[in-house]
């Protein structure tokens, strides 16, 4: 084994190990007590308070786009969503803004036309409405609220080629 | 080079591919296909969720996963995913991933009061040895045992059985999917004599009406309820129906939503069947050919312990069900009694729970005369708030949707029926009416059980991966199925253990009063998915046993474990999932597991060469074995049998049960593989292909035998998007039991329900057998007659609330992973108690503010919810339990339906109440 | 700039033809093909969306296409190259 390979090697378990311990805050020799595993810190025995919710309280248009998570995935959505649900078989207010092919400054995000694909029926052809297997929107673009995540996620740091791109339609 | 000119190629590219993904361009089913723009390597692959089983196209760059989408190619999904499926990519990259084994220690040895350490592999299975032959030494096989899980890989879980059953003697195999899906597997064996559903996905284009009962597929199965709405908005005749406890989203597309009382489900569907036999609307020329009719003893409890020795003050009451039982009044009219007198019942029949026999038409009908439309509405009406004539009104509809011959109608059920005290009955009343109108194993037409996990079906049930079972619906306790399972295992005849294990409560059980005292759990978070959690999270910490949890991120179950296994995830290793549809699908390992984190295969595997021949195979004493017959109540001593077979002293179980001549013929690199690695292969240092080996001697219990796999490399092929078992010459089988879809049925029947299991029975009326001869029943389906029944526990003056508990689309079980994608995290960062605003007005609670859940078992607190997606009646409060830290389970019942020990989750009694002190920071 | 993704259908035995044709047009390439259906995914790129509508058009009036259909769009803050389809021409004038 060449050193090169062996300093990766032993730079890898280091890693690991700081992995393993990335609950525990301090030097890696030191134990882990339970309290310290996962999302509710504490003993399993104890009763946690939950946090008050903050949902997302702002009017279409408000807030700028969310960019998605990766290219490709469903962007969130950035306002409030209350008033506009449920959405029925004859309502979908989501549609009724979104509905539009053109978009000026401050318009609504157009549904792309992928969602006007029916993708079971006729998947060679872009439809004159949004294809029934995407009438329920929420289920894949959420509303979020304002809680912060309890543990940090490395995927976003993965080389992407979105990477420092702007948030741009989805497909 | 230019930036702008580099993202612009690689924008393009990026559009041009998801054009081709959107069109279905056989781009898509190109596994190998490398993206020259992006250096991106799409695979298929298969998400890691719920129990619909979505087809992925999962991208890769260098050792990351870095994007997912919908397969256009895959039938199930067409392209779709819902918002959990997206984060298929990011739930491997949560920062706190368990990447080294953890062992409790103090001063360098173990110790349970310990802190976690890190520890190497070898001291890991060192300790995790030391305990297990301490324990098996004294207490034998059922010392021990494994909690396994619905969303095992089947290799895995194949692995599992063969590792605890076939090794070490023991039955203790059970999976979550027990709290999941028992009650539609026990179900489909007394009704069908074989496991799973007989149709597919394909029914729902094909039919008129689509009823969901206690399924929430608009949150629960996502893109299958994206194929209902679809299908519902291109066709105006057809009719969405959706019975719940509880307003929800299906509520809100759905034609008719009628929102029932807890365990009603099983007056309405008596009521059903009435009318379809008071309209003359019974299919008599399916029946008569197909068909007999079957009941079983009501006094069966309530899967609940029978002795109040480790229950809590506050529990004994309604554990004293489990003993004798006052009738209500309405469970009195629904079982012919006199209404006017009190009926004290004890439950004599809790120990044969699954007994039935066969009854004639005329008892059936006359069972169901109490079910008028006028009893069953005032009992099931959930909502106090509408008027019962609206009420009748629904349930008219709905049974006019069934009994109408010429509408097709689809029933999908899950947890609101498997989750039940009565969850074997209540699947059994959907195939009666489906049976009776001759609307089963047709195009368009079915009971359909939803399964939950994403290898419920393909894992737990079709490997089967439960204490009473064998692979390929074979069970331990029947002595051919031992012989065949021995023949397939190359075994000493007598190596397995006849006595079924303990299923996944009764383990926790065990562990409260130490006859289980060495526990592994895998792919599975137990001590916050069982009900009653008080009871097992201090039997956990407090008894002398020893748990093993493996997985990937610290649970709750880390916490009480003495030992965590850091465990690869999906697209970590090489796997298959089986989904509700008999759907079989694979992927290969797309990246390598971090650190030290090793597939649960490699676990297993490499546990099994710790145990030699001679420590696990002399005689074993097992509980109640004398009763059997067996010498001393002891397993046999099989070891001079193995030494004949060629088995040496220093023979492991690693060298009889995975490392077989077979399996070592399996090589390893394999074609299938196309480049790609295999961490399980690698790590244990070996040049064969453990997944393919297991899988194909696995499928060699299935085929011959109506549960045919494909071969394995098959599975692998550019064209196949899965395939739906029985695969019979390459051909998968859309539709069960029909002649003209299954190649099992026999020619010139029409239908053939063939399936082999509880196709003998005695003969009786409602009452009792009256004709204990066993007869027949080659070919039959059963239709079960079975009575209302109320719940052990219900709202009364102290616990004031019916509890039910579920899940929430945007997080998966109990939340490890999903909690660690952050943009799931956000959407619902907590476990809302959902209460009806007038309820909480009642008891000075507004939206947001914090409130005690209390039960006689325990209470924990929650943020009101008043609004929001559920609209709960008053009178009933739901929590999801994806949340450790609102930790529901330690305030449910951990009653289970009696026949197939599957928890209800959805039903129990609690109070709610505002915190004394501001902020509500008192512990209990 | 727009990035559309159009799926183009044209007869099996003129997919070369078809794909000469669409490399003619500027502000256009052919990324996919899939030989047994006749199908190409080609990627257009526009400023406007005006200039999207038209060079859609033009590829729809091509004599080797059967149809032409968007099936994606994206709008980037990167500028349009020198290289994109035209918003002004007429039709026909390329």
């Amino acid at each position: 084994m060449t050193a090169t390979g062996r300093g990766r090697i032993l730079a890898a378990a280091a890693l690991a190990l700081l992995a393993a311990l990335a609950t525990a805050q301090d030097e890696p020799s030191v134990a882990i007590p339970e309290e310290e595993l996962g999302f509710a810190k504490g003993s399993v025995f104890e009763v946690p308070v939950p946090p008050p919710v903050s949902p997302e309280s702002s009017d279409p248009g408000e807030e700028a786009r969310l960019a998605p998570d990766y290219d490709g995935s469903p962007p969130r959505v950035p306002h409030a969503v209350a008033d506009f649900l449920p959405i029925t078989r004859d309502d979908n207010l989501c549609v009724d803004c979104h509905g539009i092919t053109e978009a000026d400054e401050g318009d609504p995000t157009p549904i792309p036309p992928s969602h006007y694909t029916d993708l079971r029926r006729a998947p060679d052809r872009v439809g004159e409405s949004v294809a029934g297997a995407r009438w329920v929107c929420l289920s894949c673009h959420v509303p979020l609220t304002g809680a912060e995540p309890p543990v940090g996620n490395r995927f976003a740091v993965a080389p992407t080629p979105r990477a420092g791109v702007p948030a741009t339609d989805p497909p | 080079m230019d930036n702008g000119v580099s993202r612009r190629e690689l924008l393009k590219a990026s559009v041009a591919a998801a054009a081709a993904a959107t069109v279905g361009l056989p781009l898509a089913g190109r596994p190998q296909l490398l993206d020259a723009a992006t250096g991106w390597r799409w695979d298929k692959g298969v998400c890691r969720f719920c129990g619909v089983g979505c087809g992925l196209q999962v991208a890769t760059s260098g050792d990351r996963v870095v994007a997912v989408k919908g397969d256009p190619d895959n039938p199930v999904n067409r392209g779709l995913l819902c918002v959990k499926g997206y984060a298929n990519a990011q739930i491997l990259y949560g920062e706190d991933r368990l990447t080294r084994p953890l062992l409790r220690m103090k001063n360098g040895k173990f110790d349970k009061r310990g802190d976690f350490v890190p520890v190497s592999w070898e001291r890991a299975f060192d300790e995790m040895e030391r305990q297990f032959k301490r324990v098996y030494r004294e207490l034998g096989p059922t010392g021990v045992g494994i909690m396994g899980s619905g969303q095992y890989t089947i290799q895995e879980g194949y692995a599992a059985v063969k590792l605890l059953k076939a090794g070490w003697r023991s039955n203790n195999l059970d999976p979550n999917a027990r709290h999941c899906m028992a009650s539609a597997v026990a179900a489909f064996m007394q009704v069908f004599g074989i496991d799973e559903p007989a149709g597919s996905y394909d029914d729902i284009e094909l039919t008129d009406t689509v009823v969901t009962w206690g399924a929430n597929m608009a949150e629960m199965h996502p893109m299958l309820w994206a194929r209902v709405v679809d299908q519902r908005l291109a066709d105006p005749d057809y009719r969405v129906f959706n019975l719940s406890v509880f307003g929800n989203r299906c509520s809100e597309i759905a034609d008719v939503d009628v929102v029932i009382a807890p365990q009603t489900d099983l007056a309405i569907w008596n009521y059903i069947a009435r009318e379809i036999v008071e309209r003359g609307a019974v299919d008599r020329e399916f029946v008569d050919a197909h068909c007999v009719f079957a009941t079983g003893p009501s006094d069966i409890g309530y899967g609940m312990r029978p002795t109040d020795e480790f229950a809590f003050e506050a529990e004994r009451d309604t554990q004293g069900q489990e003993r004798v039982r006052l009738l209500t009044r309405a469970e009195a009219i629904a079982q012919r009694r006199d209404p006017a007198i009190a009926h004290q019942v004890p439950q004599a029949s809790a120990a044969a729970a699954g007994k039935h026999w066969t009854i004639g038409f005329d008892e059936f009908r006359r069972a169901l005369a109490p079910y008028t439309l006028e009893f069953v509405a005032e009992l099931s009406k959930g909502d106090p708030d509408e008027p019962l004539e609206s009420h009748k009104q629904k349930l008219r509809q709905l049974a006019d949707q069934y009994a109408d011959p010429a509408r097709k109608v689809v029933s999908f059920w899950t947890m609101g029926f498997n989750q039940h005290t009565r969850g074997t009955w209540v699947n059994e009343q959907a195939y009666m009416v489906h049976l009776l109108t001759g609307k089963q194993a047709r195009p368009g037409s079915g009971a359909f059980s939803l399964t939950g996990q994403p290898s419920a079906c393909g894992t737990a049930r079709e490997v089967g991966t439960f204490a009473h079972r064998l692979p390929a619906d074979m069970v331990v306790a029947d002595p051919a199925h031992r012989r065949r399972a021995e023949e397939i295992w190359k075994l000493p005849p007598g190596t397995l253990n006849p006595k079924p294990g303990s299923h996944i409560t009764q383990m926790m059980r065990d562990l409260e009063d130490g006859s289980l005292r060495w526990l592994w759990v895998q792919v599975n978070n137990p001590f916050q998915a069982t009900a009653n959690a008080n009871h097992w999270i201090r039997a956990a910490r407090e008894m002398d046993c020893f748990i093993v949890v493996s997985d990937a991120y610290p649970s709750l179950s880390c916490k009480v474990a003495d030992l965590i296994l850091p465990a690869a995830m999906i697209f970590e290793k090489w796997g298959a999932y089986g989904n509700s549809e008999r759907r079989t699908q694979m992927w290969r390992q797309q990246v390598p597991p971090p650190g030290e984190a090793r597939s649960d295969l490699w676990q297993m595997i490499e546990f099994s060469k710790r145990f030699k021949l001679s420590e696990v195979w002399g005689a074993q004493p097992v509980p109640g074995l004398a009763a059997d017959g067996f010498e001393a109540g002891r397993l046999p001593d099989v070891t001079a049998a193995a030494r004949r077979s060629g088995y040496g002293p220093e023979t492991t179980l690693y060298d009889v049960l995975f490392a077989t001549p077979a399996a070592r013929g399996v090589r390893w690199p394999d074609p299938v593989a196309a480049g790609r690695d295999n961490g399980t292969v690698s790590t244990a240092g070996i040049d064969w292909f453990p997944e393919k080996a297991l899988f194909e001697e696995y499928a060699a219990f299935g085929r011959g035998h109506a549960h045919d796999l494909a071969p394995f490399d098959r599975y692998y092929d550019d064209d196949v998007r899965g395939l739906r078992w029985p695969v019979v010459d390459g051909k998968e089988t859309v539709w069960r039991f029909n002649e003209e879809h299954d190649p099992y049925v026999a020619r010139g029947s029409g239908f053939d329900f063939y399936g082999p299991a509880l196709k003998s029975l005695p003969r009786g009326d409602l009452d009792g057998v009256t004709d204990p001869a066993p007869h027949g029943l080659p070919g039959k389906a059963k239709i079960f007659f079975r009575p209302y029944a109320a719940p052990p526990e219900v709202p009364d003056e102290e616990y004031d609330l019916w509890l039910s508990t579920g899940r929430v689309l945007e997080h998966w079980h109990s939340g490890t992973m999903t909690r660690r994608v952050p943009d799931l995290h956000r959407a619902v960062p907590t476990a809302q108690l959902f209460i009806h605003p007038r309820d909480a007005a009642a008891r000075g609670l507004a939206q947001n503010d914090l409130a005690w859940i209390e039960s006689r078992r325990g209470r924990i607190q929650a943020r009101v919810e008043t609004g929001g997606r559920n609209r709960v009646p008053r009178g009933l409060v739901f929590v999801p339990w994806f949340d450790e830290g609102v930790f529901i389970n330690k305030v449910t019942l951990d009653a289970t339906c009696p026949i197939s020990k599957q928890t209800d989750f959805k039903k129990c009694a609690v109070k709610v109440y505002k915190p004394a002190a501001a902020g509500g920071e008192e512990a209990t | 700039m727009h990035l559309s993704g159009i799926l183009v259908l044209t007869e099996p035995a003129r997919l070369a033809a078809c794909r000469a044709e669409l490399d003619s047009l500027t502000g256009v390439e052919v990324h996919h093909e899939d030989a047994a259906t006749g199908r190409l995914i080609a990627v257009l790129e526009t400023a406007t969306l005006a200039g999207q509508q038209h060079g859609l058009r033009r590829i729809q009036e091509l004599p080797s296409v059967h149809l032409a259909a968007l099936v994606e769009h994206r709008i980037d803050a990167l500028p349009a190259a020198g290289s994109a389809a035209s918003d002004t021409l007429e039709p026909g004038t390329d």
